[in-house]
């Protein structure tokens, strides 16, 4: 689509868009990503940097307000004239990422961490379940309690015997971190990752010192 | 356009007071997780000590009051540790209406998933 829309449009004279006019232009629904409705302190787009000394290059607001405004213009279907453009970007959310934007992060040890936590967390949930069929099978008598058994020193069995211990202990390590935080220790940024790779070298430590006992029994 | 509601959330909520029960779940989670943390580990200990035990020996060492004692607050303590956690996670990820079917389906799962394991705990105790 070539129309005129592709053009940053401005009132001022030789193509110097500035902060303000960009900003009205969001504030009244012309992105497409907000209803038009003034609010002042919705979009302070540059006026920060103004304050500071510092403003934006018209430039650099004309290359904000081309992009502005094409996804607002992507969103609806080729507007013809700038009051259909108006109605359907107030009506057309644009589809910005959503937060907590993990597509966009590069993993960090403590966001990966994070989500270790929660992921060992369900993880555990449905070992928890299996912990009590595997009580069940004991109170039935050794012939259910043999089956069950039977199935855990299976290579599937042992397999997925060995993930849990690993997530048990992630789970154990990443709580106990939880429970200092929770005294308000060990938030500076130095502490949070010397405590995030204790984590991650205890649970390896851990689950192998573990699996090395079970096997040296077994001998 | 409908109705805009043009006063903030904040607004809306200022004077009405605290419900003084929201930090509940959250302490409720703590305390069971501080039980955890020596439980499981002798759970853990315990296991890996029965490497290679019988049946009868197994079930043995379950009937002694201690183990199951520790058994039963064991599960008690992890499936409630497992519904707040299981909770936050349906809160946080699921948005459409099944949110209020999943919080019930963990609610209720963990509820029976503990009562079964006490009752067969239980059982090996006093029934063998």
């Amino acid at each position: 689509m070539t129309t005129e829309h592709d053009r940053p449009r401005s009132t001022t004279p030789a193509g110097t868009p500035t902060a303000q006019e960009l900003k009205g232009m969001i504030d009244s629904g012309r992105t497409g990503d907000k209803v038009a409705f003034p609010d002042p302190g919705a979009a302070p787009l540059g006026t920060d940097d103004e304050a500071a000394g510092t403003p934006d290059t018209p430039y650099r607001v004309a290359i904000a307000m081309r992009q502005e405004l094409q996804h607002g213009l992507a969103a609806n279907s080729g507007g013809q004239s700038s009051a259909d453009d108006w109605q359907c970007a107030t009506s057309t959310a644009r589809s910005r990422p959503k937060s907590p934007n993990i597509q966009i992060y590069r993993p960090q040890l403590t966001s990966v961490l994070s989500i270790l936590n929660r992921l060992t967390g369900i993880i555990l949930s449905v070992a928890a379940a299996v912990l009590v069929m595997w009580l069940i099978a004991a109170a039935t008598g050794p012939q259910a309690f043999g089956l069950v058994q039977g199935a855990l020193a299976s290579w599937a069995g042992q397999t997925l015997l060995f993930g849990v211990t690993f997530a048990f202990f992630v789970h154990l390590c990443g709580g106990i971190r939880h429970l200092v935080w929770d005294t308000v220790h060990g938030f500076d940024l130095r502490s949070i990752y010397i405590s995030g790779w204790i984590v991650f070298f205890a649970s390896f430590i851990l689950t192998l010192a573990a699996w090395t006992l079970i096997l040296l029994l077994r001998a | 356009m409908g109705r805009q509601i043009m006063r903030s959330a904040l607004a809306r909520a200022v004077g009405l007071g605290s419900a003084k029960a929201g930090a509940e779940p959250w302490w409720a989670e703590r305390v069971s997780a501080v039980a955890l943390v020596p439980l499981m580990l002798w759970f853990a200990a315990s296991i890996i000590a029965h490497t290679g035990s019988d049946y009868a020996t197994f079930i043995g060492w379950m009937r002694s009051p201690l183990s199951a004692t520790f058994m039963i607050l064991l599960l008690l303590s992890l499936f409630h540790h497992t519904a707040l956690g299981l909770q936050v996670v349906i809160e946080d990820y699921v948005h459409s209406g099944a949110k209020l079917a999943w919080g019930m389906a963990v609610r209720l799962g963990c509820f029976a998933l503990a009562t079964a394991g006490v009752v067969a705990t239980l059982h090996i105790a006093f029934v063998g």
